[in-house]
């Protein structure tokens, strides 16, 4: 009977442990779950921003003029206009940085020599001052590492500054300028003033590349 | 949204995608369409990322090759990103151990795309992020080619913070992936369909017309203020 007793005690105790037990083990588990994901993601993250990623393979060039894109601020050439007897020098990028430098190349359009639309864009109270006085059949010249293209002033327009007409792709060679307007606006002038040009010679870029 | 809310809009997106296929296949479809949809493709991307500017991103982008493991990467990111966010309505309500995952695949996913990204202040200048107390200053994010060079900022607001708006950015730097890979076909560089001029607008005549007024109003009392000091100075030195 004692000895009986005994084993019944003896298992009670067991499971009297045993619950708490398992309690702790489940929640251990669950803290060493859900932490151990945690700190894995955190040491991940930490990594990912630590480390530098080398890309597998080097930027792209592109198969026609300028195969390597210019970056933000890099010289492009110099407009000249010689009606005007001014020289702008032109580097990529329209952003406030780029403009203080000259006339910028806006980076979605064209770059001479890659059969589009260029579009350079310029401050009217610095660079692009004496625009106003351009006429057409006036000339301009861009002068790039490949040569110089010269365009022909064609004509001229006024649109309002959010307009989304004129900075479009073009699948033909062309020049297109764009300032703010009226040139002698006190504040944020409303409008921007347009020229147009044609093509009139551009260098041979196979030859100029060689 | 009832059942029949959701009904409409969905035989309206249904008879949408039907109408842009037709259009697709209707003649003078070209390659060049194919580029300029592609085009199109990466700038509404990019434009679901709110930047200040996309244009600079817009031409980077081309210029970046890559792997078909980065690739793969990137789309194997943006499907787990899915999943992180896909049942949940708002980010603070993930666990951590989520929220830490899905920061490491937004960083991840920039850096694949050869990106970093710069934390600034409100002045521009760098902020160390683990020290960051948030209301002492305001934060914004800045995109920079591998050089350094800036290419885009984003000034992240709370509504960014919301699970399907993260979601759609990181879904959108996906689709430029995808965007890009096809416009390199053609081994050119393809240029915007369309955009906004650049901001070409200055406050330096505004400025300079202050200064002349400031000039001309501090010249008109200087004047009488000179007679008056010469009338108060007259009778002391009699």
């Amino acid at each position: 009977m004692k000895k009986k007793k005994k084993r019944r005690s003896k298992k009670w105790r067991w499971v009297l442990l045993g619950v708490p037990i398992s309690i702790i083990l489940l929640g251990l588990g669950i803290i060493a779950y859900f932490g151990l994901d945690l700190t894995k993601q955190t040491v991940m993250l930490a990594r990912a921003a630590t480390t530098e990623h080398k890309p597998d393979l080097p930027q792209k060039k592109f198969e026609q003029a300028w195969p390597e894109l210019p970056a933000p601020g890099e010289s492009l050439g110099e407009l000249t206009f010689p009606s005007l007897k001014l020289n702008v020098p032109v580097v990529q990028g329209t952003h406030d940085e780029e403009l203080k430098k000259g006339a910028g190349h806006f980076a979605g359009s064209a770059l001479p020599g890659q059969g589009g639309q260029v579009l350079l864009s310029g401050h009217r109270d610095t660079v692009f001052t004496k625009l106003e006085h351009l006429k057409k059949g006036d000339k301009v010249t861009f002068t790039t590492k490949y040569g110089d293209f010269v365009y022909e002033a064609t004509s001229f327009k006024i649109v309002p500054a959010d307009d989304q007409t004129v900075n479009v792709a073009k699948n033909y060679e062309t020049l297109t300028l764009s300032t703010c307007y009226p040139f002698d606006f006190i504040g944020d002038a409303p409008d921007r003033y347009i020229i147009y040009t044609k093509l009139v010679s551009m260098p041979d870029i196979e030859v100029a590349k060689k | 949204m009832t059942l029949q809310s959701k009904l409409k809009k969905g035989t309206l997106i249904a008879a949408m995608s039907l109408g842009i296929t037709f259009m697709s296949t209707a003649p003078g479809t070209t390659a060049l369409a194919a580029s300029d949809n592609s085009a199109q493709q990466l700038v509404d991307s990019l434009n679901v990322l709110k930047l200040d500017h996309v244009d600079y991103l817009y031409a980077y982008l081309q210029s970046v090759n890559l792997s078909g493991k980065e690739y793969s990467q990137i789309v194997k990111n943006t499907n787990r990103a899915n999943q992180i966010i896909r049942n949940t309505n708002d980010v603070e309500n993930l666990p951590n151990s989520a929220k830490v995952e899905l920061l490491r695949i937004m960083m991840e996913n920039v850096k694949l795309l050869q990106l970093k990204a710069v934390a600034i202040d409100d002045k521009g200048k760098p902020v160390d992020l683990i020290n960051y107390r948030p209301g002492t200053t305001g934060l914004k994010i800045q995109l920079t080619d591998l050089n350094g060079k800036l290419l885009a900022t984003f000034d992240p607001t709370l509504a960014d913070l919301n699970a399907q708006a993260l979601l759609a950015k990181i879904n959108a730097l996906q689709e430029a992936v995808k965007a890009v890979k096809k416009m390199s076909e053609s081994g050119k560089f393809v240029a915007m369909p369309s955009a906004s001029l650049p901001n070409t607008a200055t406050e330096l005549p505004t400025m300079i017309a202050l200064g002349g007024l400031l000039v001309v109003l501090g010249g008109a009392a200087l004047v009488p203020a000179v007679i008056y000091t010469r009338k108060t100075k007259q009778p002391a030195g009699a």
